[in-house]
């Protein structure tokens, strides 16, 4: 079953947003997550993406990710990706990404780390 | 993960190979580490190339297209900067698209102060521009540029005849460099990018054509309709004078009518002989024009005797149609227009008046120089007339149309009088235009060159 992209609200906790992030990730997706995400950096908020319902990311997902990850490195704001399915672990692993983005293990972290910073 | 259920092609599942491949690695022997992580890379390599091949021709515009074609390459490359610029169809300038990572300013100045032109990757063989981070002292503007934005390839986008545009990427994230295999994939890529964009530019301009043969046919159905009519307006047209003037002829032949009867009949007839003489001419004039041959010359001449003696005349023959006959005319330089001719588009456009202001027009004629332009002179008729709907005005001087269709019957006429008029004046190398206030009257203007030497007479005064 190829389940559809999907984004939801999470929870919002002091300044920091969370979106939940299912289905597949590729060049239907990617565009949609980017905006989505472009506009919660306008709102100068930070953001936590949780990701574990994610069931296939492409490399046009991965885009995504970075392209967001570098505008909210930019507007001085922080992301956290959150609970990486294996699919996602996997290519940011292989592509060693993880030394530019921000990953936690779950949602919750990232709304407690957020509130830490 | 099965593609059941979805409508579109099944796309490999991509990173789940790529996530048993790790799975191998972290479980398996640390030597043969290298080989399967280089297999991985590969496989994620070709299937981000699948992805754009499946999902480019999808792009509806150029930055959806430009969106597609850079997450892609920034996930396949693993870079958070990427940019596209496209040639302008006009001037061939680069023109940013999207960028992600990169400034739009920043965007801006590489489009313009990097100097990638066409022919610059022409030169290059369009080899990517490579910049290295090393490198102690950057040369060219383009190198400057790139190291300021954190951008190490520059690629150029291939079309079938020439280059389309082209792709900025960022460092990578992992450190390494763009090295031979990652440009042969990079320029894979981008040929499908090309393929891409000539395919919208393809499709853009077959809307841009389907819209202006579209338009064509609209006026084409129009002109035949019109056609139509003109055959049915010129029946009547004719046929009425005719009719009147076979009446009063047959008429005069009765020897019992009386000398005054018999003058009265005789003038009936002479002024139906001018009105049809006058419509064949009209339509002669236009049936010229649309041959272009039109004779109209633009001599230098005295506007100013000739619209003074033109007034005249027609103040003279002021009738039941036209109320009053004034005019103003003020000191005029000397003109270049054809007298015959000049006169004739008076006449359309008083007769215009009086045949669309049955109680009586109050025509003015006014000549004046143009107070914004000393190059023009002003020629005004001002009719206290019904006036024209402002939707009739964009047509107005179109050959065949009157102000109002249902008037066409009610008033007569062949809807010639405009058209003519405008191809008259602008034979002369000048312009006409309307002004109308429904209900309180039209005023046409229409505007002559001045000749380059001015009068130093004026002529006879109205």
């Amino acid at each position: 079953m190829a389940e559809p992209f999907t984004m939801h609200p999470g929870p919002s906790r002091d300044g920091i947003t969370s979106i939940r992030v299912a289905g597949r990730l590729d060049s239907t997706g990617a565009p949609l997550l980017a905006q989505r995400c472009a506009a919660v950096a306008a709102a100068g908020s930070d953001l936590v993406l949780e990701l574990s319902g994610v069931t296939f990311i492409a490399s046009s997902g991965v885009g995504a990710l970075l392209a967001t990850a570098e505008r909210f490195r930019e507007s001085g704001r922080t992301l956290a990706l959150a609970a990486l399915p294996p699919p996602v672990d996997a290519v940011i692993r292989l592509l060693n990404l993880d030394r530019f983005l921000d990953i936690v293990d779950s949602e919750e972290r990232g709304l407690q780390r957020g509130r830490a910073a | 993960m099965s593609a059941a259920g979805d409508p579109r092609p099944a796309v490999p599942p991509a990173h789940d190979a790529v996530a048993d491949t790790l799975r191998l690695v972290s479980q398996g022997a640390p030597r043969l580490e290298p080989a399967l992580r280089l297999a991985a890379l590969r496989e994620h390599t070709l299937l981000s190339l699948s992805e754009l091949i499946q999902n480019l021709s999808g792009a509806a515009d150029a930055f959806q297209l430009a969106d597609l074609a850079l997450f892609n390459l920034m996930g396949q490359f693993g870079t958070s900067r990427a940019a596209l610029w496209l040639y302008s169809g006009s001037d061939g300038s680069p023109v940013p698209i999207r960028a992600h990572g990169i400034g739009a300013s920043m965007a801006r100045a590489i489009g313009l102060g990097g100097a990638l032109r066409p022919e610059e990757w022409t030169a290059r063989e369009l080899q990517p521009f490579l910049v290295h981070e090393a490198s102690p002292a950057p040369e060219s503007a383009i190198e400057l540029l790139a190291h300021g934005a954190g951008i190490a390839a520059l690629a150029p986008v291939p079309g079938r005849a020439a280059v389309l545009g082209f792709v900025a990427l960022g460092r990578r994230i992992d450190g390494s460099p763009y090295g031979e295999t990652e440009v042969r994939s990079l320029q894979a890529a981008l040929a499908v990018v090309g393929v891409a964009v000539e395919n919208l530019n393809l499709l853009s301009r077959l809307a841009d054509n389907n819209r202006r043969l579209r338009r064509a046919n609209d006026d084409l159905l129009e002109a035949d309709r019109l056609k139509s009519e003109i055959v049915s307006n010129v029946n009547h047209e004719l046929r009425t004078p005719l009719t009147i003037m076979i009446a009063n002829l047959e008429l005069m032949q009765d020897p019992g009518i009386t000398a005054d009867l018999r003058q009265h009949m005789a003038r009936v007839v002479l002024d139906h002989t001018f009105k049809l003489n006058g419509l064949v001419q009209n339509l002669l004039t236009v049936s010229d024009a649309s041959r272009n041959a039109l004779e109209v010359s633009a001599e230098p001449g005295d506007l100013r005797a000739l619209l003074a003696s033109y007034c005249a005349e027609r103040h003279a023959g002021a009738n039941a149609h036209l109320r009053e006959f004034a005019w103003q005319l003020g000191e005029l330089p000397r003109a270049r227009f054809d007298a015959k001719r000049l006169v004739q588009v008076l006449e359309a456009l008083v007769d215009n008046a009086m045949k669309f202001t049955p109680e009586g027009a109050r025509v003015e004629l006014r000549a004046r120089p143009d107070p914004q332009d000393p190059a023009w002179v002003f020629v005004e008729l001002v009719d206290d007339g019904p006036g024209i709907a402002p939707e009739r005005m964009a047509r107005l001087f179109e050959a065949f149309r009157q102000g109002d269709g249902s008037m066409t019957r009610e008033v007569g006429g062949l809807g010639l009088g405009l058209a003519l008029s405008r191809q008259l004046v602008e034979a002369m190398g000048g312009r006409i235009d309307a002004d109308s206030t429904p209900g309180k009257g039209t005023t046409f203007r229409i505007a002559l060159p001045v000749a380059l030497e001015r009068a130093t007479e004026t002529g006879a005064a109205a």
